[in-house]
C-alpha cells in the first residue's frame, strides 16, 4: 500500500478530492436551501419538519436522533435516492423487499402469511352480527394479486396460498352468510379474457375486476348484470402503494381506470362529515400520486348513496378499499346504498342501523389481506 | 454522533473541513479539539464534562509523571492516580450495575441499581489517556505541557466513540507539526468512502439477515437457519467495526493524521492466534503493552504464561460489554489459544491450508455466538438451534428463501473478507495507471458515497454495533 500510495499520482489526487467534496456539498447545500416537503407522496407520510432547538433538548440528548429522523426525510433528492436503494437492492438479488416480490410481467406481488388466529377471531364477530339479522347476507372475498399470479414468483417465494385460506374461511363461516369466491371470476377474466385483473403496482384489483366481480354475484342473487353504459376511462402513469412499497426506478406505471355511467344521477351523503356530492369520483385524485381515491374520495366512515336505479331495494355494504371501485356499479343495482367501512366507524352499532334504515340486503366485500390483518371487526359487536 | 448519519455526513464534516482548512495552523488543534467536544456533546451532552474531567486528570497526573522531573515516588503516585480514576470511571459507569444484579441474585440482597447510562467512547478514551501517563511513567514519551493539545489527543473525533485506540506516541509528532499533504487527503478519502460502504451497505444489509431470522416464527427457523444467522452476524460485526476504523483512519489522514491499522483481512486466519494477530489490533496490542508484558508475559515460566494470558483473554472480553457472554466469549478464546499454543500449533503447521481455515472459520463464528446474545436464554437458545437440540428441522421453505435473498450478498461478503479487490486493484494499477488512477478509482469512490448515502437516506436499520463498548 505504501508503494502504490507513493506512486498515486497528482491527477488522480485532485480528482478523488474533488468527488469527495462535492458529493458532501451538494447533498448537504441541496438539503439546506431546497425547501422541506411536508408530505411525501410517493410514500404516502408527512414528513419530519425541522426540529424545535431548546435548551431542554439539547441536554437530554434527543436532539440526536430528532435532526437524523429530519435530515433523513428531508435530505436533497429523497425519492430518487429511495428509488437507488431499491435498484441496488433488487440486483443484488433481493426480489423481496418491504413485503413485496419483485415477480415477472412487472408484477410487484404482497407476500401473504396467513394468520389463522385473527382470521378466526374476524370470522366469529361476522357470524356474530349475522345472527341478529333475518335478512339475506352475503360476503364477496377476493383473493388478492399473488393468489391469481403465484406462477410470476421469483424463485424461492415464500407465500401462503390464499385458496385454502378462503376454504378455511367458507367452512367457518355462518350458514345465513353466502359467501362469493370472487377467484373464479377474476381467473377467467385474467387467464381467458386477458383483461388485467389487478393493478401491477397496486394492491387494488382493477375497475374491470371490479365489474366482472359485481356482474357474477349479481347474477348469482338473481339481479340483472350492470348492463347500463359505462364509458371507461383511463389515466395514464399510475404508482400504487406497492411501488411506494418497492420504488425501483425499472417499475413501470400503470395506466389507471374507471368506469363512469353517464345516465345516472347520483346523491352521494358523507354521513359522519354531513357533506353532500353529486359523483361518485373525486377527480381532483387523478391528478394525484393516489389515483385509487379517486373512488368516493377514499375511505369514510359512513356513506349514504341515492340513484335513480329501478330497483328500490336498500343495500348495506360493509367493505375495505376494494370496495370503493365497485360501489359504483353497486349504486346503479340499488337505489340506496350504505357503505360503511368499520376502520373509520367505532361507536355505532352496524345492526341498529340495519334496522333504522330499512335495509333490504347486507352485503360484505373485502380483499384476504384485509380478513387477514384488520383488527376491526371487533366495532360489529 | 456517529460517521454513518446525514447528520455527520451532510452537515457536521462539511462545516468541519472548511472551518478546518480556513483557520490558520496555530489554531488548528483549538477548532479541532471544539469540534471534538460538540462531536461527542451531541449525543452525550452531560457526560462531555466527564471525557473533559478525563482529560484534565490525565494532564495533570502526565506533567507529574515524568521521573525525570518529579522522582520517582512522585511519578509512580501521579501514574496510580490516574490508572485508578479510569479504571474507577469505567468501574462506576459501565461495570456497577452488573456487579450490582449479580450480587443481589447471588446473595438475595436489594441493593439498588445506580442507572447510569454508558457514556459513549468511555472504554476507548479512558485507555487511550491510561497510556498516555504510563508511557509518560516509562520514559517513552515527554508530557505534553499543552492542554489543548493533550485534549485534541485524546478527543479527537475521528477515533473518540469507536477507536481505533491510538497511542499517544503514535501521533505525538503529528498532533504539535502536521502539514497538509493532497497526496495524503486522498488516500483520506477513498479511505473513508470505502469505509463508510463497507458499513452502510455490507454491514447494514446483511444485518437486515440477521434481524429477520432472530424476528422469525418458531415454524420458519431450521438448523442451517440457526448457523445463517451466526454466519451474518459475523460478517455484520466485522464490516460494522473495520468500516468504523477505515473511516477513523481515514479521516485522520485527512486531517493530517497517521493512525495504525486495526484490522488486517481477520477472516482468512489459519489459527485463532493469527486471528488475534488481524482483529481490532489496537486493543489486543494494548493489552498485551499494559497488561500481559506487565504480569510478566512469558518470562516466568509456562505456568505464569498460561495464567497471564487466561487473564489477558478475561478483561479483553469483559472489555466489551459489562455481561457474562462477553467475559465468555473471552475466557473461550483465551482456552483456545493456549489449546492452539500447547497442542494444536505442530498440527496446524502441517494440515493443508485450506482444513486450518475451515477449523479457524468455525471457531471464530462460534465465538460470535456467544457475542451475539446477551440474553442467556437466547444464547442457550441459539446454541441449541444450531446444533440441533433444538427440535428445528434441517431446513425450511423460509431458509431456502434467505438463501436465495442473500447469497449474492454473502458471495460479495466473502470476497470482501479478503485482500482479492485490493490485490486486484494493485494489479490494475500496475497495469494501467491512468486507467485505474483517473477513471475507475474516481469512478468507485464516488458510487461508494452517492450508494451509501442512498442507503443511509432510506434504510431503518442503522444501528452501530461498538457504540456499546
Amino acid at each position: 500500500m505504501k508503494l502504490k500510495d507513493k506512486r498515486r499520482s497528482r491527477a488522480s489526487c485532485i480528482i478523488l478530492i474533488i468527488i469527495f467534496v462535492a458529493v458532501l456539498f451538494f447533498f448537504s447545500l441541496g438539503t439546506f436551501f431546497s425547501e422541506d416537503r411536508s408530505f411525501s407522496e410517493m410514500e404516502n407520510r408527512t414528513l419530519t419538519q425541522k426540529p424545535e432547538i431548546t435548551t431542554k433538548e439539547v441536554f437530554s440528548g434527543d436532539l440526536d436522533d430528532d435532526v437524523e429522523t429530519y435530515m433523513s426525510d428531508q435530505i436533497f433528492l429523497k425519492d430518487a435516492l429511495m428509488s437507488l436503494k431499491t435498484c441496488c437492492d433488487y440486483f443484488s438479488g433481493k426480489t423481496y423487499q418491504n413485503g413485496v416480490y419483485f415477480s415477472s410481467d412487472g408484477y410487484l406481488l404482497q407476500r401473504y402469511t396467513e394468520d389463522t388466529d385473527n382470521i378466526d377471531t374476524n370470522i366469529s364477530y361476522i357470524n356474530s352480527f349475522a345472527q341478529k339479522l333475518e335478512i339475506p347476507i352475503d360476503f364477496i372475498l377476493a383473493p388478492n394479486s399473488i393468489c391469481l399470479n403465484a406462477d410470476k414468483l421469483p424463485l424461492a417465494a415464500s407465500t401462503d396460498n390464499q385458496l385454502d385460506t378462503i376454504s378455511h374461511i367458507d367452512s367457518t363461516l355462518a350458514d345465513n352468510i353466502t359467501l362469493f369466491n370472487a377467484y373464479e371470476t377474476l381467473d377467467d377474466l385474467q387467464n381467458n379474457q386477458g383483461i388485467q385483473a389487478y393493478y401491477r403496482t397496486d394492491h387494488h384489483w382493477t375497475a374491470s375486476a371490479a365489474r366482472a366481480v359485481c356482474d357474477a354475484w349479481l347474477s348469482s342473487s338473481g339481479y340483472s348484470g350492470t348492463d347500463s353504459d359505462y364509458v371507461y376511462n383511463s389515466v395514464p402513469d399510475f404508482y400504487g402503494t406497492l411501488y411506494s412499497k418497492a420504488p425501483a426506478s425499472f417499475v413501470e406505471p400503470d395506466t389507471f381506470g374507471y368506469y363512469e355511467n353517464t345516465s345516472a344521477s347520483y346523491e352521494v351523503k358523507y354521513i359522519s362529515e354531513n357533506s353532500y356530492s353529486y359523483s361518485l369520483m373525486d377527480k381532483s385524485y387523478l391528478e394525484t400520486k393516489d389515483k385509487y381515491s379517486a373512488f368516493l374520495g377514499g375511505n369514510f366512515a359512513q356513506i349514504r348513496i341515492n340513484s335513480n336505479s329501478d330497483n328500490d331495494e336498500k343495500l348495506l355494504v360493509l367493505k375495505d378499499s376494494y370496495a370503493n371501485s365497485m360501489i359504483p356499479f353497486l349504486a346503479d343495482s340499488f337505489s340506496q346504498v350504505y357503505v360503511i367501512d368499520l376502520r373509520y366507524m367505532h361507536f355505532e352499532s352496524v345492526s341498529e342501523l340495519v334496522e333504522e334504515y330499512d335495509i333490504d340486503r347486507v352485503l360484505m366485500i373485502y380483499n384476504v389481506d384485509f380478513i387477514n390483518e384488520d383488527q376491526n371487526f371487533v366495532w360489529l359487536e | 454522533m456517529v460517521f454513518s448519519s446525514l447528520v455527520f455526513l451532510f452537515a457536521f464534516l462539511p462545516a468541519v473541513l472548511l472551518l478546518y482548512f480556513l483557520v490558520p495552523k496555530r489554531f488548528k488543534n483549538v477548532m479541532l479539539f471544539i469540534a471534538s467536544l460538540i462531536f461527542y456533546a451531541w449525543g452525550e451532552p452531560i457526560y462531555v464534562l466527564l471525557m473533559i474531567a478525563s482529560i484534565s486528570v490525565a494532564y495533570v497526573t502526565g506533567l507529574i509523571a515524568d521521573k525525570e522531573k518529579s522522582g520517582k515516588k512522585k511519578a509512580f503516585a501521579a501514574t496510580l492516580i490516574e490508572v485508578v480514576w479510569s479504571l474507577g470511571l469505567l468501574l462506576l459507569f459501565k461495570y456497577s450495575d452488573f456487579f450490582v444484579v449479580n450480587l443481589n441474585s447471588l446473595f438475595g440482597t436489594q441493593i439498588p441499581l445506580l442507572g447510569f447510562s454508558l457514556p459513549i467512547g468511555i472504554s476507548f478514551y479512558s485507555f487511550q489517556s491510561m497510556s498516555y501517563v504510563i508511557d509518560v511513567y516509562r520514559g517513552q514519551v515527554k508530557p505534553q505541557r499543552n492542554f489543548i493539545t493533550l485534549g485534541t489527543y485524546v478527543a479527537l473525533f475521528p477515533q473518540l466513540v469507536a477507536g481505533p485506540i491510538v497511542r499517544y506516541t503514535d501521533i505525538e509528532r503529528q498532533l504539535s507539526n502536521r502539514s497538509f499533504s493532497m497526496r495524503r487527503f486522498a488516500q483520506g478519502v477513498k479511505r473513508f468512502s470505502v469505509g463508510l460502504a463497507k458499513k452502510a451497505l455490507l454491514a447494514n444489509g446483511i444485518y437486515v439477515l440477521f434481524e429477520e431470522i432472530s424476528a422469525a416464527d418458531a415454524s420458519e427457523l431450521s438448523v442451517t437457519a440457526a448457523w445463517l444467522s451466526v454466519i451474518a452476524y459475523t460478517f455484520q460485526i466485522y464490516f460494522d467495526f473495520s468500516g468504523y476504523s477505515d473511516m477513523a483512519i481515514g479521516l485522520g489522514k485527512m486531517l493530517g493524521f497517521d493512525f495504525l491499522e486495526n484490522f488486517n483481512y481477520p477472516y482468512i486466519s489459519k489459527s485463532i492466534t493469527e486471528f488475534w494477530r488481524r482483529w481490532h489490533m489496537s486493543l489486543s496490542s494494548w493489552f498485551r503493552d499494559y497488561v500481559y508484558i506487565p504480569l510478566g508475559g512469558n518470562r516466568k515460566g509456562k505456568l505464569r504464561q498460561c495464567i497471564n494470558i487466561m487473564i489477558v483473554w478475561f478483561l479483553t472480553g469483559f472489555w466489551h460489554g459489562a455481561n457474562w457472554n462477553f467475559a465468555l466469549w473471552g475466557v473461550y478464546f483465551g482456552v483456545v489459544l493456549l489449546i492452539e499454543k500447547l497442542l494444536l500449533k505442530r498440527w496446524l503447521d502441517k494440515l493443508p491450508g485450506a482444513v486450518c481455515h475451515i477449523y479457524s472459520l468455525l471457531l471464530i463464528v462460534i465465538g460470535w455466538g456467544i457475542f451475539a446474545y446477551e440474553d442467556t436464554s437466547e444464547l442457550v437458545t441459539s446454541f441449541k438451534n444450531m446444533f440441533g437440540a433444538g427440535g428445528l428441522p434441517i431446513w425450511s421453505e423460509q431458509t431456502g428463501m434467505w438463501l436465495v435473498q442473500y447469497l449474492p450478498l454473502m458471495v460479495i461478503l466473502v470476497v470482501a473478507s479478503t485482500p482479492l479487490m485490493k490485490s486486484f486493484g494493485e494489479w490494475l494499477d500496475e497495469k494501467c495507471p491512468s486507467l485505474y488512477g483517473l477513471v475507475l478509482e474516481p469512478i468507485s469512490v464516488a458510487l461508494m458515497l452517492v450508494v451509501s448515502t442512498a442507503y443511509l437516506a432510506s434504510s431503518a436499520f442503522n444501528p452501530f454495533l461498538y457504540f456499546r463498548f
